[in-house]
């Protein structure tokens, strides 16, 4: 059997010589900088009104600055971060045109470890780029709490909050993939997966039931990284069931994923 | 590990086996109860019209379909089960090119490095292909030409025994096919298998030893080019008489 590890690096080999990925990551950091480049004025104004008993003033409201500019450096990668599972859709989808999957079978005709060391290259490369996002933000962060705080930046609530970070975007991205392979399109995978988003962002499911909106996974992600924040629309969990449902999700589409990859003739 | 070694009409170990496939695509039979051989030291034609079957019974081969019915062994085993297949099988499938985007170079790395094939044989199956110039391009950018030729690259990476090649002159110019006929002869007098599928009539009766012809699914004639153009002027008469077809009766 070929080594797993040499797979992984020719499917991350794949996904570093696709332009339509480095389009993608273009605009994942570039939004990435615009939405940390919206926040630096509110970060720098909420630590110019900081008291000596840690609190600031907000929008006419008193809250402790550490939790606010963390859960703000949260949000500012979460919203860019909707679009790691266009990433993943675009990685997958590839193996679907000009015939590369009967190639890439050609090359490794085990299916399960095809399917495996994709799967790790993606997760590998959404890990990276997540670090980056958290890597800028940070700077930016950098920015307005030097003067005050800098040590907020590695303590253990921030990395607590950038592992659940990259916990969705590893998860978004996956999720994404898996669906691709599936439906074996690009496009249906980018469109299934946003529909998924749009059911969460239009409260259709909420609406009816909020224990079942927990696990859609833009619910989840909501979840997970925006507790304790005016979020906009009610969270329907908690950060725990978050974590869970984003996991079971990737898990789910990657199984079914395999499945398919393993049954199906390579067309 | 095979147990034995069978030997086919002409006292040769084959090298690839095909025995009773059969192949469905929903309701329709695409491949019927194949059976053929390919033997070392000798360039096997896999023959027949555009939908015959030829493409599908290669895919069954390479475990890129699954075969409704039968087996299809390389050196006695399936596919599938080979380690880095690349050092034993050389393939190239019509229909299975690189992503356009990609440039050719990148296109040849990743293949190697999933059989853990030295990255100095990228440039040395480029240079064989003459490709070497345009190794940094975009496939995008290719003629139909330089595709088949980066897709014989990738088929001769791994430096293996057996070559798959699924209509490999598609698209080439005369001289780029005859250098694909001369290479495929000299690799099998060096005791290399090449099975090679086309519709390429006289190419084809230019390149082989032997020939196994199918048509709607099921093998009609197989032999040595000798015995199957036996009694015609041409292979291309042999087929015609084989099959039961007319030039421009199916236009």
């Amino acid at each position: 059997m070929i080594g797993v590890l040499s797979i992984v690096r020719s499917e991350l080999t794949k996904v570093l010589t696709l332009p339509s990925v480095w389009v993608i990551t273009g605009v994942i950091l570039a939004l990435n900088v615009f939405f940390q480049y919206q926040t630096l004025g509110f970060n720098i104004d909420t630590v110019a009104n900081v008291r000596p008993d840690g609190m600031s003033e907000v929008d006419g409201r008193a809250v402790h600055a550490e939790t606010e500019l963390r859960q703000t450096l949260g949000v500012s990668v979460f919203n860019p971060g909707l679009l790691f599972p266009i990433l993943g859709a675009v990685l997958a989808g590839t193996e679907f045109r000009a015939g590369q999957l009967g190639l890439s079978l050609v090359a490794v005709p085990h299916r399960l470890r095809l399917v495996l060391g994709k799967l790790s290259a993606m997760t590998a490369y959404a890990l990276v780029l997540g670090l980056v996002c958290i890597a800028m933000a940070n700077a930016f962060m950098y920015i307005a709490v030097r003067n005050w705080n800098p040590g907020m930046l590695w303590s253990t609530d921030m990395l607590a909050a950038e592992a659940a970070l990259l916990l969705f975007t590893v998860t978004f991205t996956l999720i994404g993939a898996g669906i691709t392979l599936i439906t074996r399109r690009t496009l249906t995978g980018i469109i299934a997966t946003v529909i998924l988003i749009m059911l969460t962002m239009a409260q259709v499911v909420a609406m009816v039931s909020p224990a079942v909106d927990a696990f859609l996974p833009l619910s989840a992600a909501r979840n997970l990284l925006l507790q304790g924040r005016d979020a906009g629309a009610p969270l329907t969990g908690s950060a725990g069931h978050g974590a869970a449902v984003l996991a079971g999700w990737a898990l789910v589409t990657s199984v079914v994923a395999t499945l398919a990859v393993k049954r199906r003739d390579a067309r | 590990m095979r147990t034995e070694e069978a030997v086919d009409t002409r006292g040769l170990v084959p090298v690839i086996e095909v025995k009773d496939v059969s192949k469905k695509y929903g309701p329709k039979v695409a491949v019927d109860r194949v059976s053929f051989s390919a033997a070392p030291g000798r360039v096997t034609g896999f023959l027949g019209p555009n939908g015959a079957g030829k493409s599908s019974t290669l895919r069954v081969l390479l475990g890129i379909d699954r075969a409704t019915s039968g087996t299809a062994l390389i050196e006695g085993r399936p596919y599938t089960s080979l380690r880095q297949p690349l050092r034993t099988v050389g393939a190239m499938l019509d229909g299975a090119s690189a992503v356009p985007e990609r440039r050719g170079v990148d296109h040849l790395r990743w293949i190697a490095q999933s059989n853990r094939i030295p990255s100095r044989r990228i440039s040395e199956v480029l240079e064989t292909v003459g490709l070497s110039e345009a190794a940094k391009v975009r496939v995008g950018k290719y003629s139909l030409g330089m595709k088949q030729r980066l897709g014989l690259a990738a088929a001769l990476l791994g430096e293996p025994r057996i070559l798959v090649l699924d209509e490999p002159v598609n698209g080439l110019d005369p001289e780029g096919i005859r250098t694909i006929r001369t290479f495929l002869r000299r690799y099998a007098d060096q005791g290399n298998t090449v099975l090679l599928s086309s519709h390429l009539m006289g190419e084809t009766a230019e390149t082989v030893d032997d020939i196994v012809i199918i048509d709607k699914g099921r093998i009609i004639a197989n032999g040595s080019l000798s015995e199957i153009t036996e009694g015609h002027a041409s292979l291309e008469d042999a087929f015609f008489s084989l099959t039961g077809s007319q030039p421009g009766q199916s236009w």
